[in-house]
């Protein structure tokens, strides 16, 4: 029943990385329909009630507040990667190409539903820019007040979606790849035209060592 | 599935995910940090209680209340019904899970000995209850119930070897603050 259809989604997940023309997509699509899901209005308010908290403990310092919404997403990265090479029987990936689709193609399909593509990719491959159709999840139906959107300063602005880059940083580098992310057009605080953008950098890879946090 | 179809989902390891997270990051602050996990639950109830009854007609008692947040409120929420309900009919409901879904990877952990990591797990366990307690109080209050909640986990006896661990089970004790409204009705 609902148990098959997951086995057999789950196996679908698991053969499109695995065998040869790989489709990062497919998996992604198969790895979401397999796993169990929840109301997306409850992570959205839940996250809602974190950011607003976080703001409130830094005392409206939004540079803290950025950094520190960007920790607890590096730690999610970091725990969920185990679930996610289980979950996806994604094998080693070759190139830091490889690493941003599966990451942005797989990675955020299954856990968040999110689609997104990736683009603008520089002459060695080792930056690109992450366009999502929406950010739902994290954004729907939230307003961020004037008074963290204005300024000049772009450190000034609240990151209100930080936990997503933090979360593919941290993912990123428990398999090896250190990356600088963040996001490069945010809706939430620019011109919404302009959807989200993340862009993704690889800056080095991490020595050899044992990849998981405890 | 517990999400219906038509209706915007993500998955449940997500969800997780951000809980043990958040619930982490605050349990590090001791009692400060758990004050601050009842807040952002509160908050969170409040907002969950507001988006779930919109359509509906208005409560008109207490028990009401209570029932649905028993039943409705707890399904969005917790994934599942509330296993038991008691009430001393003045005002303190009992609200008792058996197994509390949003602690439901918890385990012992840390510690040298078994009864130490099994503190350390209860310890993290407690500040989910914060939370979980601002969420049930947050509720409550945006329906007109001013009240108090103590949440509690509850966890079999510890028991050595390889038996199936039990997940933890949660016990909410709310307290209805005397002379509320509600039109008289008790």
């Amino acid at each position: 029943r609902e148990r098959a259809r997951a086995a057999r989604a789950a196996t679908m997940a698991a053969r499109s990385t695995r065998v040869g023309g790989r489709n990062p997509e497919l998996a992604g699509q198969a790895a979401w329909v397999a796993t169990e899901k929840v109301n997306a209005e409850l992570f959205t308010l839940t996250y809602g009630a974190l950011v607003r908290q976080v703001l409130h403990d830094c005392e409206d310092r939004v540079f803290e507040a950025n950094k520190k919404l960007d920790e607890m997403g590096h730690a999610m990265g970091c725990r969920l990667i185990e679930d996610f090479l289980a979950k996806t029987n994604a094998r080693k990936c070759l190139s830091f190409k490889e690493s941003a689709e599966t990451v942005a193609l797989v990675g955020f399909k299954m856990f968040l539903n999110l689609e997104c593509s990736l683009e603008n990719w520089n002459d060695d491959e080792t930056r690109c820019d992450v366009r999502f159709e929406h950010l739902d999840p994290f954004v729907a139906f939230v307003e961020v007040p004037d008074r963290y959107k204005s300024g000049d300063d772009e450190q000034s602005k609240l990151k209100y979606c930080q936990v997503l880059c933090g979360a593919a940083r941290g993912a990123l580098e428990s398999v090896g790849v250190r990356t600088e992310c963040h996001f490069v057009k945010d809706a939430l605080v620019g011109d919404p035209s302009e959807g989200f953008v993340m862009r993704l950098e690889f800056t080095e890879n991490v020595e050899d060592e044992y990849p998981f946090e405890d | 599935e517990m999400a219906s179809t038509s209706r915007p989902s993500v998955s449940a390891s997500a969800m997780s995910y951000l809980l043990l997270v958040m619930v982490r990051d605050y349990h590090e602050k001791g009692e400060a940090g758990r004050a601050q996990l009842e807040t952002m639950g509160a908050q969170l109830g409040a907002r969950l209680a507001e988006r779930y009854t919109k359509d509906r007609a208005r409560f008109t008692t207490h028990t009401e209340v209570v029932l649905w947040t028993c039943k409705e409120f707890w399904q969005e929420t917790f994934g599942k019904r509330v296993d038991n309900l008691k009430t001393n009919n003045r005002g303190v409901y009992v609200l008792t899970d058996v197994a509390f879904e949003w602690m439901s990877g918890l385990r012992p952990f840390g510690g040298d000995t078994e009864e130490t990591s099994w503190a350390l797990m209860m310890g993290y366990a407690e500040s989910y209850g914060s939370f979980a307690g601002g969420v049930v109080r947050g509720a409550l209050e945006s329906l007109g119930l001013r009240c108090a909640v103590i949440a509690e986990p509850t966890c079999g006896a510890v028991t050595s070897g390889a038996e199936e661990f039990k997940p933890l089970g949660c016990k909410f004790t709310v307290r209805l603050a005397a002379g509320l409204g509600f039109g008289g009705v008790a």
